[in-house]
């Protein structure tokens, strides 16, 4: 029997028709290194794109990684209790603000890393089910190490290649992982050489040159590209060296191997080496048997 | 004599010309440099922003066992973008019932489910009519510039076809760039559902948020 369903209402509803909510904040994280019982304080930046005057609201959420993934949990612990900012900023159009926050870190903090992010939206923090609002929020990364019990710990794995032939001296894609087995957030920071089978680089490259976060115990990808000098041939080996730690003074390292074999240099090899070792002999054969044939012919044997 | 000291005179002045003239330049070159140097700095804030834009209220209409329903207008309107070099995040969650994502009543206390009952610990599910389902399939359009959008795989289908992305009470991405993006990017956000006969007759609504943030 078919059921008919009255009125479902709607995705992303609301009583009136809909305007383009469009929020800004920046900057786009803080970092900070504080000690239980610190009181940190700073200014967030919050601007209405919008043609009139709206009205912004605050809110505070715990992040994490899952599988790469980011995931917002709305527990009312940790970090996002120790955050306060105004509930609510009026802007005029067109106009931004400079909006004060604290972070009061407790006493019995524990130690390591904490994330939050500060969401500011264009409509009021939902209230409940069955509640109709139309939401879009911008968020502010908050990173905080406590200190204490601080394990710094790193890897570079999954250290790969498209390819371990190459029959070109082009660019080509090198992507790894950066896992932070430690408590706290890691910015890894390093370079991948492309050294030959010498040592000597010839070729290098930033990794994470716009210092992105790994959250302890997840992995963050990375892949730049490698760009190998004009005249290059045979195996080389690209190294990945990341620094990380609250110093910069631990380190962790990736190799793989590739092989570089340029088509015009590789026939060129590939001649000589027919002409070295099949071309040159059978010319000594020739010659030697002429040598003793011309001998023979003239009775010196 | 008289020549010798003429021309005395002549060396003596032009000796003194020639210094008082390098005195010249060489105050004049202290005062130069003396004149103030102004350094310069600026700072530009790393910001991100969104927008959720729909020309009107999104419904469903009535929904009928018959049929895969789509909303009307058939799609919402979000955008992103952000100057980090290491690009920005679009993420997506539902409020459904709290507890579950999916489209809600309250008389009776009821979810259609996303993406399905029979789908609930699945990313997808293809939606057929008589049998419940509810998700959403998502498309970038060529709009703005810098950094492309890369749709997250469980709401890259199209839009002519009947696969869904489930949704989530927890954010999800929904897009990402992995650079600036200088002028916004667009994703347009298609809802589909499906009823059954069985499925209870009331006002079923929904409530999604739109998330931007960096890296």
């Amino acid at each position: 029997m078919r059921r008919i369903l009255l009125a479902v209402g709607t995705f992303l509803a609301v009583a009136a028709p809909l305007a383009a909510s469009a929020v800004t904040v920046g900057p786009i994280k803080f970092e900070y290194s504080v000690n239980p019982g610190d009181v940190v304080s700073g200014n967030l930046y919050l601007e209405n794109e919008q043609h009139d005057a709206r009205t912004f609201y605050s809110s505070f959420q715990r992040f994490n990684e899952l599988h790469g993934e980011r995931v917002f949990t709305s527990e009312e612990i940790g970090l996002p209790t120790w955050i306060e900012t105004s509930p609510s900023v009026t802007l005029e159009a067109g106009k931004s603000a400079q909006v004060p926050f604290t972070i009061t870190v407790p006493k019995d903090a524990p130690p390591g890393g904490h994330f939050a992010v500060i969401w500011w939206s264009s409509g009021p923090p939902a209230g409940g089910s069955g509640q109709l609002s139309v939401l879009s929020r911008a968020g502010i990364l908050v990173y905080l190490e406590v200190s204490g019990t601080i394990l710094e710990s790193a890897s570079v794995n999954n250290l790969s290649v498209p390819q371990t032939f190459y029959f070109d001296s082009v660019p080509f894609d090198v992507s790894l992982s950066v896992k932070n087995n430690g408590n706290s957030y890691v910015k890894a920071a390093g370079n991948l050489d492309l050294k030959n089978i010498f040592g000597v680089t010839q070729a290098t490259v930033q990794i994470n040159p716009h210092g992105v976060d790994t959250l302890p115990q997840s992995a963050k990808s990375f892949t730049q590209k490698l760009n190998p000098p004009p005249i290059v041939f045979g195996p080389y080996r690209v190294v990945a060296r990341i620094t990380y730690g609250a110093n910069d003074d631990k380190v962790a390292m990736g190799t793989t191997w590739i092989w570089i074999l340029p088509w015009p240099i590789l026939i060129g090899v590939i001649i000589f080496l027919l002409i070295v070792f099949i071309g040159l002999p059978k010319g000594i054969r020739r010659y030697n048997r002429w040598i003793i044939k011309k001998a023979s012919s003239r009775g010196w044997s | 004599m008289i020549n010798e000291q003429r021309i005395r005179r002549v060396q003596l002045a032009t000796l003194l010309m020639g210094a008082f003239a390098a005195g010249v330049v060489l105050l004049f070159s202290r005062v130069v440099s003396g004149a103030a140097v102004v350094g310069l700095t600026a700072t530009v804030t790393q910001t991100v922003s969104c927008d959720a834009v729909s020309t009107s209220t999104l419904n469903f209409g009535t929904l009928t066992a018959s049929r895969i329903a789509t909303t009307s207008p058939q799609y919402v309107s979000s955008t992103i973008s952000c100057n980090t070099g290491a690009g920005c995040s679009l993420s997506l969650n539902d409020t459904g019932s709290g507890a579950f994502p999916g489209l809600t009543t309250s008389s009776p206390a009821y979810t259609i489910l996303s993406p399905s009952a029979a789908a609930s610990s699945s990313a997808t599910t293809t939606l057929s009519a008589g049998s419940e389902g509810y998700g959403v399939q998502a498309a970038t359009t060529s709009v703005g510039a810098g950094g492309l959008l890369t749709l997250n795989w469980r709401y890259n289908f199209a839009t002519s076809g009947s696969v869904v992305g489930g949704l989530t009470t927890t954010s999800i991405t929904l897009a990402s760039s992995a650079s600036a993006i200088t002028t916004a990017r667009e994703v347009l956000v298609y809802p589909l559902a499906t009823i059954s006969a069985t499925t209870p007759g009331g006002s079923y609504t929904d409530t999604s948020t739109f998330s931007c943030s960096g890296y």
